[in-house]
């Protein structure tokens, strides 16, 4: 249910870990292209910076039993003899996967915006304004933002995404779904699958195929237009949108979504201002689907609105050489009703630490389906070949001592949309939150 | 993707200590060394380093400061400006400001100590965080090492930056202990090592002093890379002015702040 300003931090967690993502035309001629005797010793210098990086600051010194060394000697020659970037990328991707974690990848250097650049303008990373879920094997819109290219086409929620242009994208999701059966990553990677073919460049057109709500298909030209959200870069992470949404639901319900844990100044203002705002509220829903995560202080930050003791925490990160304890430093005011948060398996990180954390305070009961499972401590820093280098520092562990890296975070009730339900306008998610606040007791 | 995760009160704190640090370098006392062979007491040097940087009659006209400064994480591409006030006897604040954390000032007028951002909301420090802070943000603490600190030893010698140096291990009242490295040559502050506590827990810092300029006839390190948390923070003091005038409520806690008081 989000743009994709949050796809691009679900995709800094993944992407050693699906060797076919979809990613922007423009990466594949750069990346293809021979390289010159300089640009091969910068990915020499680049391949011994990634590995050192993981040697020294690992938040695990024995690299999860992994022989670091015989890893470098193994791959070494292979960097050696790569011709093209895109070789010299796939030999890094694919020593960084032997460690079997999310938070180790490489951010090609071409998917860096350049903030100097107008705010949006043909060539800008554009979409449809379609967001997605694979239920069931089925692309299902879950949402379309108003106004957008796809809203003004007559998408609706339920309807079932065929083809994306003139290519179906069925058997593509059966063999991710078969590949990543039973792990906790597999409706993200199923969901970016589908939803990368629907970016491209601002001004351009994709033509999409849809099944709709009376099992008609339905073809349709989309513009690619500016995504929701602002613009926002923090350090070395590629440019990303930052969103949010305030609202009242059901018998005046607080209601705030929020696509990435990002850029303070907008988001926590946003926040405190909704915070005060429901002070009396019967009850606050959090909907953090499709929420890529980002800055663990500001799960800390919004938990303080919401936790009244001292000296609470959201779990512990460890680094290799320190332990420190997410704490919660209670706000003036607290909110003292029921929260509800909506989690799926695009909520990863800072989101599922937040979520969890909750849980474990007994502050909150969480809806929808499993997390993604990428929790850890993820610095980037920027390789002498231009790319960036995503690591992990640190791991985390809940306060009730759950490990989520690997596991997701299950809600203490699984639900999910059905096309049928989103046909009709329900989130069925949703609508069980509130259920829950209007029964509190 | 969690980016510097949960390290808000850590990262608060440290900054501070970064500018605090300072207060270390212009120190007091001028006792000049004599010429001996064995190893100097801890008192010695600490006093030599104070006749290194100006002398106590310099430092004792200098009644505050305003630096202006970026502190950079290196290689993340993270760069936030800093703007530090202190005074005498105690007094404090410090805002800093980034896209990364939004606005955050934290500060003490030398009885309480709080911080006031877009993540944490208005929050005043208790226990150790608070005794922690306070003891940073005396002024000029290290003028008055006598006062500021209950014990100072010496501690050998050890290599910084491949050059000599003298170590000191200064321990405040009821907080850890701080070793500091006086380069024997210079006797100036090269380097401190010391941990910081708050509430998330204990962090090991390490920092690294140099870029020393003269301001006012005082000698002020105008560089300082510190090491913590497996990553690199680099602070350059862009500017410093001492007795600059500041209105007499600049300490003052905030409106947020005083309304916690009451409480």
């Amino acid at each position: 249910m989000r743009g994709k300003g949050q796809r691009w931090t679900r995709f800094l967690c993944v992407i050693l870990l699906l060797g076919s993502l979809p990613r922007a035309n423009l990466l594949r001629a750069q990346e293809a292209a021979s390289q010159t005797p300089r640009e091969h010793q910068l990915d020499l210098d680049s391949f011994e910076y990634v590995w050192k990086t993981v040697h020294e600051k690992h938040f695990d010194p024995t690299w999860g039993g992994v022989d670091w060394k015989a890893v470098h000697a193994e791959f070494r020659p292979k960097m050696e003899a790569v011709k093209t970037r895109r070789e010299a990328r796939a030999v890094v991707r694919t020593m960084l996967s032997r460690l079997k974690l999310t938070h180790f990848s490489l951010i090609p250097s071409e998917l860096y915006g350049d903030l100097s650049r107008p705010e949006s303008g043909a060539g800008e990373p554009g979409v449809t304004g379609i967001h997605l879920r694979v239920i069931d094997g089925r692309a299902l819109v879950v949402s379309v933002d108003p106004g957008s290219p796809a809203a003004q086409a007559g998408v609706r929620p339920g309807w079932e995404i065929l083809q994306i242009g003139g290519k179906e994208i069925a058997s593509q999701l059966a063999a991710i779904a078969r590949e990543f059966e039973g792990k906790s990553l597999k409706d993200l990677v199923l969901t970016d699958a589908v939803a990368g073919r629907l970016e491209g460049k601002q001004g351009d057109c994709l033509a999409v195929s849809f099944l709709d709500g009376a099992d008609r298909n339905i073809s349709h030209s989309l513009a690619l237009v500016e995504p929701r959200g602002a613009k926002f870069q923090l350090g070395n992470l590629p440019p990303v949108r930052v969103w949010f949404s305030e609202k009242t639901v059901g018998p005046g319900i607080g209601y705030f979504a929020f696509d990435v844990f990002l850029a303070p100044g907008i988001l926590m203002t946003a926040f405190n201002n909704a915070m005060r705002s429901f002070m009396n509220a019967p009850g606050l829903i959090l909907d953090l689907r499709g929420n890529g995560g980002g800055q663990g202080e500001i799960g800390c930050g919004m938990a303080g609105w919401l936790v009244l003791e001292k000296g609470r925490d959201l779990g512990t990160i460890r680094t290799r050489d320190n332990a420190l304890k997410l704490i919660v430093r209670p706000r003036p005011q607290v909110y003292p009703g029921p929260v509800a948060v909506l989690v799926d398996g695009l909520s990863l990180c800072a989101t599922e630490i937040f979520a969890g954390g909750l849980r474990d305070l007994g502050r909150a009961r969480v809806f929808g389906t499993r997390t993604g499972g990428a929790a850890l401590g993820g610095n980037i820093e920027r390789l002498p070949n231009g790319d960036g280098f995503m690591y992990a520092f640190a791991n985390h562990v809940t306060a009730g001592g759950r490990v989520l890296e690997g596991n997701g975070l299950v809600p203490d009730v699984i639900v999910q949309h059905t096309r049928e339900a989103l046909l009709q306008g329900r989130d069925l998610i949703l609508e069980a939150a509130i259920d829950w606040i209007r029964d509190f007791k | 993707m969690s980016l510097k995760t949960g390290r808000t009160a850590g990262f608060v704190l440290t900054i501070a200590a970064l500018f605090t640090e300072l207060a270390l370098v212009s120190v007091g006392g001028s006792l000049a060394l004599p010429v001996q062979n064995t190893p100097p007491r801890a008192e010695q040097i600490l006093d030599q380093y104070v006749e290194a940087i100006g002398g106590l009659a310099a430092l004792e006209k200098i009644n505050n400061r305003v630096i202006k400064g970026t502190m950079e994480i290196a290689g993340a591409g993270v760069k936030i400006s800093i703007t530090a006030f202190q005074a005498r006897p105690n007094k404090a604040c410090t805002v800093i400001d980034s896209p990364a954390t939004g606005r955050i000032e934290t500060g003490t007028n030398g009885e309480v100590a709080w911080q006031v951002s877009a993540l944490a909301g208005a929050q005043l420090m208790e226990g150790k965080e608070k005794a922690s802070f306070l003891h940073m943000n005396i002024f000029d603490r290290a003028v008055y090492w006598r006062r500021s600190f209950q014990k100072v030893e010496a501690a050998g010698e050890e290599e910084v930056s491949g050059r000599p140096c003298y170590k000191v291990v200064v321990t405040p009242k009821d907080l850890p202990p701080q070793t500091v490295f006086f380069d024997k040559e210079t006797h100036l502050v090269v380097r401190i090592a010391m941990t910081i506590e708050n509430q998330a827990g204990t962090i090991p810092s390490d920092s690294y002093l140099s870029d020393y300029k003269r301001v006012d006839g005082v000698l002020l390190p105008h560089k300082t890379v510190t090491r913590l948390m497996g990553q690199e923070r680099i602070t350059i003091m862009e500017s410093i002015e001492q007795n600059a005038q500041l209105p007499p409520e600049r300490f003052d806690p905030p409106t947020e702040i005083r309304a916690l008081i009451k409480k």
